[in-house]
């Protein structure tokens, strides 16, 4: 693999935690401590993916990603103290392709490392949506073979599972009540309670999401269903 | 209560209505009696008097026919030409028109008596006429035996119709025939007169007036003809004259009855005026009554115009105004077929000496019609009364009908324009009527001057004069009014340009502009003060707007820059406890070390979490994204969601929330997290083995969701719960970050809910309730 991440964050600690946690992985890791030298580091260097954090000395995050958009198109994850959701927008408006809210969980991060560099690097090929796969973010869904594929990587579904994801993945962006799921996947009239739709929703988060404490793809509409957010990329 | 005070009230006004009915009523029977006439006397006499046998219309009529039998006497020729008949008879003829008529009568006599003499060849001839004259007057009124006379001359009686009467009378008799009570006798020099067995001195002192005494021969300044001397006269009246009736075809004379005539005028009179003045007594007895309870009366009249209050002013115009006075005219107009109007405005042609008489004259005589019409005229008078009732009491009623919601509607439209337009419209108006006025002044003027020669013709002269004069000073006068208008309305446009400046910036302050900084070019020197003061009010806003938001902002920023500073040490914290969990030989103590490191580090993560979401919330800068969603469903959803949790705690949760939607407008995620909050806070507070209930219900138009909890510590009353970093445990030692019940409230709040917190005993009870969606 030997993948080359470049981390930046002015606390030498944080960088030195991100470096030996993503070594550990088997990756490069390169460790920059503002703005600036992380720019002269990617021109120096082979970079597949860059971890940046936004309030540092010098040249802050954000402007260094809008800096490094100019030139290459490797995935940015940006980190932040910062946890508001208009930070969040205007942090992936700059050009970044993830945000991870400072404090995060290390094996979070991992995950998304590795979830942004599979699909950088190896699966280049998994935006050429067949005519059988249906394509959202990082899940894929073959139609066919009735697998989902989360960063080019099956992910191993329950039969009824597989059902809800196939329905969910159809109707990307539509909310579900949790009676229409049932009626469709069960195929019987809905007499249980939220609760069966909910325990399924939350098995699948738990294989498919990185984070399944706060879901990006299946999510509940409070008060309403549930739904698969459409994602952009 | 507002029975009784009905009650009262109707039988106010209808005393008010029975005063002022009696009053007009009485008020017209004067007018009949001629009281407005200048006939006041007699109607004083009227009342006072009930003897028929007193009046002056008795006096004067035996006075006339003491006359008239004298001549008959003498064999004058007599021309009793029905002064008293009965269809000429006239109310309020007075003793002097009586006089002259007598004297005329007398002229002509005389006239006739010296034509005798000159011609003497005529002589039988007149006398012959004399007797048949004589002969005619004394068939025509001998049947009516309501007067009896006896008439004898030198003597011998010549007229009689008297069946047995002698002379016996003027010997000092009395006892007349039944059913008579006056008996008049007349020596030829003196006349005696002896009423109900009395004699009466008709004389006096011997000198004659006319307002008093009888006219009769004998007086000083009325001795009588020489001739009479040797006429003796008895006339004898009735006390009750009655009606005669004869033969038809008798000499083709018909019975006049003249005298029962006069006497039933007389009655009639006499009970007019009476009643009249027992209806004006009456009336004015209940008037004072009225008076007496007035203030109700008003309470009555408001609630009369409120009766009427609901009708449009033109209906109200036309019923209550319009037609009462056209049937008023017409009540006025329809007797007399010559028109009361068209004699008034002739006579008002002549500006003459008796106008002043002659209006009054004719008021009463008016007045007097309206005693036949006294029902009509008091339905109008009522009508007319219910109309200013309604006009004094109900303000703007006028405005309650199809031209005052005309000029509303041009009112409202005329709202939409800018405040110096209105102004401006509505003295275009007034410019207007003053133009328009000033050209009538100037038209009447030319046309006056034009037409002048031919005017002049028609009107005595001076008056074209006059009218010119008052047309051109009017001119003038509406010239300088036009001019000053002009002026002011100029003027007044630049204080409603000003105006429009102030409000303007009054509008651009309310819209929050309060660092906008401009000055109010005003003329008007109070505007220019009221505009400086709004800068004024605009500064302290600014000011104080700038401080407060400042503080927010600078609270804001500090609970942001302190949640920051503690994230970044916090993510080291995290990252190397991860790495020391990833080591592997480590004692195991170490490793138990590292387990709770793991969750303190955790539980601090999710505290400052907590801080910055509270301290937005509570600052009111969390930003909320408003849905329609089913709070029902919601409650099943986090529930669900906290279905491992709830499973894992000794509690059980006990829901009651209707199956059918219950629709509200918030922000679901914030709802979440507040009932998140409260379920959390429930499972984890609550007494072992005791049960949560959760219910949800509509009440009205709130849909009131709440979470009960026997909660397993003791409560304290004082403590409140959504207070910052409060608990219900002092020690502080479980995994809370003390900010639960905080953040639900100010969530709830935020997303326009309500939020209320109650402890009965260990029953812990939490309320959140939304507006419903219809």
């Amino acid at each position: 693999m030997n993948e080359c991440i470049l981390a930046v964050d002015d606390d030498r600690e944080i960088v030195k935690a991100i470096a030996i946690l993503l070594e550990k992985e088997g990756y490069r890791v390169l460790k920059a401590y503002d703005g600036m030298q992380a720019l002269d580091l990617l021109t120096q260097n082979s970079v597949q993916l860059v971890i940046m954090d936004v309030m540092m000395p010098k040249l802050d995050g954000l402007s260094a990603v809008m800096r490094i958009r100019e030139k290459q198109n490797i995935p940015i994850i940006v980190l932040s103290a910062k946890s508001e959701d208009t930070d969040k927008i205007l942090g992936l408006s700059m050009g970044a392709d993830d945000y991870v809210a400072k404090p995060y969980h290390p094996a979070e991060l991992a995950a998304r490392v590795k979830s942004h560099l599979r699909r950088y690097t190896s699966l280049g090929d998994i935006h050429a949506a067949g005519q059988d796969k249906l394509t959202n973010g990082r899940l894929c869904y073959h139609i066919a073979e009735k697998i989902l594929y989360a960063d080019g990587e099956a992910v191993r579904l329950t039969a009824t599972e597989t059902k809800i994801i196939e329905l969910l993945m159809k109707n990307p962006g539509r909310v579900f009540p949790a009676e229409e799921i049932y009626e469709r996947v069960w195929e019987e009239p809905n007499f249980v309670s939220e609760n069966t739709v909910m325990v399924h929703i939350r098995r699948i988060r738990e294989k498919i999401e990185l984070n399944p404490k706060e879901p990006e793809y299946l999510k509940v509409v409070w008060g309403i269903g549930y739904k698969m957010e459409k994602k952009e990329r | 209560m507002a029975i009784k005070w009905k009650k009262r009230n109707v039988s106010i006004v209808v005393l008010y209505v029975a005063a002022i009915s009696f009053l007009l009523t009485g008020l017209f029977g004067f007018a009949r009696g001629g009281a407005f006439s200048g006939n006041f006397r007699s109607c004083a006499a009227l009342l006072r008097n009930s003897d028929f046998q007193k009046t002056g219309d008795f006096q004067n009529f035996i006075s006339s026919r003491l006359s008239c039998f004298l001549r008959m006497a003498c064999g004058d020729y007599v021309s009793d030409n029905g002064y008293y008949s009965s269809d000429s008879y006239v109310m309020g003829t007075d003793t002097s028109e009586y006089m002259e008529a007598v004297a005329e009568e007398g002229a002509l006599a005389a006239e006739s008596d010296e034509a005798e003499w000159q011609d003497s060849a005529q002589k039988n001839q007149m006398a012959k006429e004399k007797k048949a004259s004589a002969d005619a007057f004394h068939n025509r009124i001998q049947p009516d035996k309501n007067i009896l006379y006896r008439i004898s001359y030198q003597g011998t009686e010549c007229y009689s119709n008297m069946d047995e009467i002698s002379w016996q009378y003027e010997e000092g008799r009395k006892d007349l025939p039944e059913g008579y009570n006056f008996l008049l006798y007349f020596d030829g020099t003196k006349a005696v007169i002896q009423k109900d067995g009395k004699e009466t001195d008709i004389y006096g002192d011997g000198i004659y007036r006319e307002e008093e005494d009888w006219y009769l021969p004998g007086y000083k300044n009325y001795p009588g003809k020489e001739k009479w001397g040797k006429a003796k006269i008895v006339i004898l009246a009735a006390e009750e004259p009655v009606l005669y009736t004869g033969d038809d075809t008798d000499d083709g004379y018909w019975l006049e009855n003249d005298f029962y005539y006069l006497y039933q005028n007389y009655v009639e009179e006499r009970n007019q005026i009476r009643s009249s003045t027992a209806y004006f007594c009456l009336g004015l007895i209940l008037l004072a009554c009225y008076l007496y309870f007035r203030r109700e009366k008003r309470e009555a009249g408001k609630y009369l115009a409120k009766l009427t209050a609901g009708m449009w002013f033109e209906w109200k115009a036309l019923l209550f105004f319009v037609l009462p006075v056209i049937f008023f005219l017409c009540l006025i107009h329809r007797d007399g077929a010559y028109g009361v109007w068209e004699e008034y405005a002739s006579e008002l042609g002549y500006a003459g000496v008796g106008m002043t008489e002659y209006v009054s004259e004719m008021t009463g005589y008016v007045l007097s019609d309206l005693w036949y019409q006294r029902t009509g005229v008091l339905l109008v008078f009522w009508l007319l009364y219910l109309f200013f009732c309604d006009l004094r009491n109900n303000r703007g009623s006028c405005k309650n009908g199809i031209f005052g919601r005309l000029a509303a509607t041009l009112e409202q439209k005329s709202f939409s324009l800018p405040l110096s337009k209105r102004m401006m419209k509505r003295s275009y108006g007034i410019l207007f009527l003053t133009l328009a006025q000033l050209c009538f002044f100037l038209g009447l003027l030319v046309f006056i001057l034009a037409m002048r020669y031919r005017i002049e013709w028609i009107y005595p002269y001076g008056v074209v004069e006059w009218i010119s004069g008052i047309a051109s000073v009017s001119l003038v006068i509406t010239a300088a009014l036009l001019i000053t208008e002009y002026i002011w309305q100029k003027k007044n446009h630049r204080t409603a340009l000003d105006l429009e400046q102030l409000s303007q910036r009054i509008s651009v302050i309310r819209d929050g502009n309060y660092d906008d900084e401009k000055a109010i070019a005003a003329e008007d020197a109070d505007i220019r003060r009221m505009a400086s003061e709004l800068e004024d009010i605009r500064k302290g806003l600014e000011t104080a707007v700038e401080e407060r938001t400042g503080s927010e902002r600078m609270k804001v920023e500090l609970v942001a820059n302190v949640s920051h500073d503690l994230k970044t040490p916090l993510t080291s914290i995290i990252s190397y406890i991860e790495l020391l969990k990833q080591e592997e030989d480590l004692p195991e103590h170490v490793r138990d070390y590292i387990c709770i490191l793991d969750e303190k580090s955790e539980r601090l993560r999710n505290m400052v979490q907590d801080v910055f979401a509270v301290s937005k919330a509570a600052s009111g800068q969390l930003p909320v994204e408003e849905k329609e969603l089913d709070l029902g469903k919601l409650l099943y959803q986090t529930l669900a969601d906290m279905e491992e949790t709830i499973q894992k705690a000794p509690v059980t949760i006990k829901t009651e929330i209707p199956k059918e939607p219950v629709l509200i407008k918030s922000d679901g995620g914030r709802i979440y997290r507040v009932f998140q909050n409260l379920i959390g806070n429930a499972v984890k507070y609550s007494l072992e083995g005791s049960r949560v209930y959760i219910s949800l219900e509509k009440e009205g138009n709130l849909a009131v969701a709440s979470v009960k909890n026997t909660s397993s510590r003791e409560l304290n009353r004082q403590t409140d719960f959504t207070e910052r970093f409060v608990r219900g445990d002092v020690s502080r030692t479980d995994g809370g970050s003390g900010l639960g019940l905080s953040i639900a409230k100010s969530f709830t709040e935020a997303c326009g809910g309500t939020f209320q917190l109650e402890t009965i005993a260990d029953l812990f009870v939490v309320t959140v309730s939304f507006q419903v969606l219809e």
